[in-house]
């Protein structure tokens, strides 16, 4: 709740809010104006469409200068060629034919059973 | 569509040919909408202002200040906010202004030769104008009750002040003083309260 008191002391001090000398309105508008044009750069950097495509461009230039060289290098370096070996099981093993070939004992197993009733 | 014509499309302020004009024209309000309330609020804050330093200058640079804060860093903010967080602005502006004097008292006490014989109390420039509260008027009239008004608001202590001046003059409610003086509502009710007390004793009225 405001008192009498509260009220008279509001206006009284508004009032002498409003009376300022001119040289002093003039200033304040001045800084006013100063303060509001600190809000246009940032506005049109956040709005602008270069930034990202500024950005987007800068970091694939900087991919590529990355990227590149280590991917010349690695064209440019002999590249060892694998020894592969061959078992000669994998080679014979078509058809089932060279278990026997390897095998004498297992070959003899197999012709005792062909002759046994 | 060729790369010149995209960068030419993009130009300028032709910008919005990607930002949408509906975005461009809130932008246009938002900025009317922070110029009138800093329109409306320039004059109560140099007052404010003036009355916590005493000082033209320094309350100009404070106030102004304050509005390039607030238009840097809180512009994006509801502009029902925009008034306690620029008095938070503004109160920590003068309160550091205070400090800085203190200190460079402190220093011109000590280097000054004619205070060497001082009782080694640090020179406080607030205490320096003569307290108003002990020259109660009784009749109000005028420009002379004005005149008393505000040297007895001028010679409140600042916290005191502070909160008068935000929570009467200003308008903001007991949240928003707290928020723009930096301390609880409790306190805010307390420096107010004493306020009060102390301006009806400077001015001579009685309490109802």
């Amino acid at each position: 709740m405001t008192t009498p008191f509260e009220k008279a002391t509001r206006e009284w001090l508004r009032r002498d809010a409003e009376n300022l000398d001119g040289q002093t309105r003039s200033q304040l508008n001045r800084a006013r104006q100063t303060a509001l044009a600190e809000l246009q750069p940032r506005r049109r950097w956040g709005r602008t469409p270069f930034l990202p495509l500024t950005a987007a461009a800068g970091a694939a230039v900087l991919a590529a200068l990355l990227l590149l060289p280590s991917a010349m290098n690695r064209s440019l370096s002999p590249v060892p060629t694998p020894v592969v070996t061959i078992d000669e099981g994998d080679l014979g093993g078509a058809g089932g034919q060279g278990l026997f070939d390897e095998d004498p004992t297992l070959f003899a197993l197999a012709a005792v059973g062909e002759t046994a009733p | 569509m060729s790369l010149s014509t995209l960068l030419m499309s993009l130009d300028g302020d032709s910008s919005g040919a990607l930002a949408t004009a509906g975005g461009a024209s809130a932008q246009r309000a938002q900025r009317a909408a922070m110029e009138r309330f800093l329109a409306e609020v320039e004059k109560r804050a140099y007052q404010h202002a003036l009355l916590g330093l005493r000082h033209r200058e320094d309350a100009l640079d404070a106030v102004q200040d304050a509005m390039l804060q607030l238009c840097l860093r809180y512009a994006d903010r509801p502009s029902a906010e925009w008034r306690p967080l620029f008095f938070r602005i503004l109160v920590n502006k003068v309160q550091d202004q205070r400090r800085r004097r203190t200190v460079r008292g402190r220093w011109l006490a000590w280097w000054t030769p004619g205070n060497a014989e001082d009782d080694g109390a640090p020179l406080d420039l607030l205490d320096t104008t003569p307290d108003t509260r002990q020259e109660p008027l009784r009749q109000l009239v005028g420009e002379d009750a004005l005149r008393s008004v505000a040297k007895a608001v001028e010679a409140l202590p600042p916290r005191q002040q502070q909160a008068f001046l935000l929570r009467n003059v200003e308008g903001l409610d007991i949240a928003e003083t707290a928020l723009a003086m930096g301390c609880s509502d409790g306190s805010v009710k307390t420096h107010y309260f004493r306020a009060l007390q102390a301006l009806r004793a400077a001015v001579g009225e009685e309490a109802p």
